[in-house]
């Protein structure tokens, strides 16, 4: 169970701490995310400073791999600024660690090197609007059509496709029933249409629906090239691990970061002639964050560093999911309970890590999914 | 034992349920959302229906409503709009209910006519920066100078004191902490009192504001309930007003839970109709089924101990645990309901985002759930 971070992890935790310390500022922070602003000169200055290569091996040119560095970096990120945080997790733990571990020769020489400078976003797309109670939609096909694959569907909550250089999706080749293929989509190409749907958090990184009218891509764009069925469905259980785990990331991240700001609030605010931490109530609502930060951060970190020893670990990873989303949810309602009226006071971000809380908490999948996967991966 | 609203409080609902249907559509509720702007307009058919006269004593030219009647109302229109129970709060709670409580004859001829025709409206003031469950902990004074009390102080978080004409503002007129509290029923047009809206996480168009006075001048016969009986007895007046603003915000809760539920209802039947059969949805159905029924244990409570008020038992133990219980029930329920939508969950397509939102404000307001928690103990000698 021992995964203490290596040198080059410890050097990792420095670096963004003190990238926070001095570039992520509240008040600054609030502004952007009450005009819904896509922080766009601080994650320049994220990728400037190396940290979206760390999931890039030294091969091409990157840090990596090192899913457990990226998963600090998230993590710090979203203590203080969730939408930061997901934008570099969509970028360096989905499309890049997606790219790096089931892409094909060219498609990692063609594409990482974008990830690595930040200018060439890639994020996943892998829900449908109208799907049921599952972890995907199944309606998006590929057709082949000569040397070229035309797709055809709508995929919903897609980070930053408004802003996305690529989207890897996932669609049926032929029709709707057969083999599930995944596919590297250029955003510029013909027959996309990119809108953006409104969310109550994680203002700023935008969530959007892309419909895919007959939008022709390369054969060689399939992720991974050509495979059978159980290739793909290894395919699928890593796109889900990369997804998965920048969630957890995420979510472990906000919970530190709501706890400490709640516990700033309880050690300074005074009632009944004491601060309000000296009272049991509070104590025991921060006790139960810090746990619950804990947990997370253990799980999701222990998560990480499988993944970096190369093993099987999706059903670690839900599990870190789970407990990070949950101590997100925690932190995150017990700290606006914590400021009282401050908390629902939009001055304060008690309210701004509850609304992120929420966007995460939805986040694409029911508990009854992720369970539904934890029991067949555990053959239930 | 019955367990029946009558035939006359069943109207009633019947009759608040016509209102809102055909007044608080989606798109207004989006544009008091969008607007955050105090809905005036619909405050106004909320009046010219006759609701504001709902309780006022018949003396008064009211409906001489009580408890039952004020939680119908609320629970009915907290299902489409919780702001609008604020809205109307300034009338219904802040006006008619402080003023026929605690008001004197005067208070009583001169306001009711103008709070039942819904040309006034009245905001409460206790809360300060730094007094919020430490309620009496308030530093707001009234001096006496000259014939007139002079105010000077800052309240937060009053709902409605930029849109009201009167906000009964609690200050202290002597040093004992309990003892020595007065409320002023104060003309907002008085020079030197200025109302500044907050922006918060929900409850958009409540206009709730940081208030100051600046050497408000209000006259003795402005002191709640007149000078003799008023004067350092705001607490003890306001004691007699808790059981009523608690039983009303938990009446929002239910209807804010049943709407929450209904949505998640509808949303997970057309979801299952698009779910594999192969596919389990046991855990969705049980969120369902646990949401249905905290729901239900919510409603029971509340009414129950709404009978025990109108009773004239003054149920202050039962009053908390209803505040305490509907507050954190009506929040794992929509919680719940929150997971059942999926990624919907968060969108702005959906009212189960605004309901999380502001539901919070009722573990908060009126009384966190740890103060409640701490009058249930002291009912027991803890």
């Amino acid at each position: 169970m021992d995964f203490a971070l290596t040198e080059e992890q410890g050097f990792v935790k420095d670096t963004i701490k003190k990238f926070v310390a001095k570039e992520c500022e509240r008040e600054a922070i609030k502004k952007l995310d009450d005009e819904g602003i896509f922080p766009e000169n601080l994650f320049g200055k994220v990728a400037d400073i190396g940290l979206c290569a760390l999931t890039v091996p030294e091969a091409y040119g990157g840090g990596g791999p090192n899913t457990l560095g990226a998963v600090i970096v998230t993590a710090e990120l979203a203590a203080i600024y969730p939408a930061l945080a997901g934008t570099f997790a969509t970028q360096c733990l989905c499309g890049g660690k997606v790219i790096a571990d089931v892409g094909t020769e060219a498609q990692k020489n063609k594409y990482l090197p974008g990830v690595i400078d930040g200018s060439a976003l890639i994020t996943l797309a892998l829900m449908e609007a109208d799907q049921g109670y599952e972890e995907t939609g199944g309606k998006t096909t590929a057709r082949p059509d000569g040397k070229n694959l035309v797709l055809d569907g709508t995929k919903t909550f897609v980070r930053l496709a408004d802003r996305a250089a690529f989207m890897i999706t996932r669609t049926a080749i032929g029709s709707a029933d057969c083999v599930p293929a995944f596919m590297i989509v250029d955003m510029k190409s013909p027959g996309i249409v990119v809108r953006s749907l409104e969310q109550v958090g994680f203002n700023g990184m935008s969530l959007c629906e892309v419909t895919l009218n007959s939008v022709a891509i390369e054969a060689s764009e399939r992720l991974g090239g050509e495979a059978d069925a159980a290739a793909e469905r290894k395919k699928w259980e890593r796109i889900m691990s990369a997804e998965h785990l920048a969630v957890a990331a995420c979510g472990m991240g906000l919970a530190q970061g709501a706890y400490d700001y709640a516990l700033n609030y309880a050690k300074e605010r005074i009632q009944f002639g004491q601060p309000i931490i000296k009272f049991g109530a509070i104590q025991e609502m921060l006790v139960d964050m810090a746990q619950h930060a804990r947990a997370a951060a253990l799980l999701t970190c222990q998560a990480a560093s499988l993944a970096d020893q190369g093993k099987d670990c999706l059903a670690e990873i839900i599990q870190a999911r789970l407990a990070a989303t949950e101590a997100a949810r925690k932190a995150s309602l017990h700290g606006v309970q914590i400021f009282g009226g401050y908390g629902y006071a939009m001055e304060y971000d008690a309210q701004r890590y509850l609304r992120d809380a929420m966007v995460m908490l939805s986040g694409g999948v029911t508990r009854q999914v992720l369970s539904n996967t934890l029991a067949s991966l555990w053959g239930y | 034992m019955d367990f029946n609203f009558t035939d006359k409080q069943n109207a009633f609902r019947d009759k608040v349920r016509g209102f809102a249907d055909a007044n608080i559509t989606p798109a207004v509720v989006r544009e008091i959302e969008e607007k955050d702007e105090f809905p005036h307009d619909l405050v106004k058919k909320f009046c010219d229906l006759g609701f504001a006269r709902v309780n006022i004593p018949a003396e008064y030219g009211g409906m001489g409503g009580g408890i039952f009647e004020l939680m119908i109302l609320n629970e009915e229109i907290a299902k489409k709009s919780p702001v609008l129970c604020w809205n109307t709060g300034n009338i219904l709670l802040y006006g008619n209910e402080i003023i026929g409580v605690n008001g004197n004859q005067e208070q009583k001829d001169e306001f009711f006519p103008k709070l039942g025709r819904g040309e006034i409206m009245f905001s409460f003031a206790i809360t300060e920066p730094n007094a919020g469950s430490d309620a009496a902990g308030i530093k707001t004074r009234a001096v006496f100078d000259n014939g007139y009390y002079v105010i000077n102080g800052g309240k937060m978080f009053i709902t409605g004191a930029g849109v009201s004409r009167y906000v009964v503002t609690f200050a202290r007129t002597a040093e004992s902490k309990y003892g020595g509290i007065t409320s002023f029923i104060v003309d907002t047009t008085l020079e030197g009192y200025s109302a500044k809206s907050v922006r918060k996480l929900g409850f958009h168009g409540s206009n709730t504001c940081e208030v100051v006075y600046d050497n408000v001048r209000v006259l003795p016969s402005f002191i709640l309930g007149g000078e003799a009986k008023g004067l350092n007895n705001g607490w003890k007046q306001e004691m007699k007003l808790l059981n009523q603003e608690r039983l009303l915000l938990s009446s929002m809760t239910l209807g804010m839970a049943q709407a929450s539920f209904d949505e998640a209802l509808r949303f997970a039947r057309e979801k299952m109709q698009r779910t594999s059969p192969s596919t389990d949805v046991q855990s969705i159905k049980h969120d369902i089924a646990e949401m249905a029924s905290e729901l239900e244990a919510m409603k029971v409570l509340a009414y129950s101990v709404a009978w025990k008020e109108a009773q004239g038992l003054n149920p202050v133990r039962e009053t908390s645990m209803t505040k305490y219980f509907c507050a954190e029930t009506a929040k794992h329920i929509i919680m719940k309901g929150m997971n059942v939508l999926g990624e919907n969950g968060a969108s702005m397509d959906y009212d189960m985002q605004r309901n999380l939102r502001e539901i919070l404000i009722f573990s908060i307001g009126g009384g966190t759930s740890q103060i409640q928690k701490n009058i249930i103990c002291k009912t027991f000698g803890l």
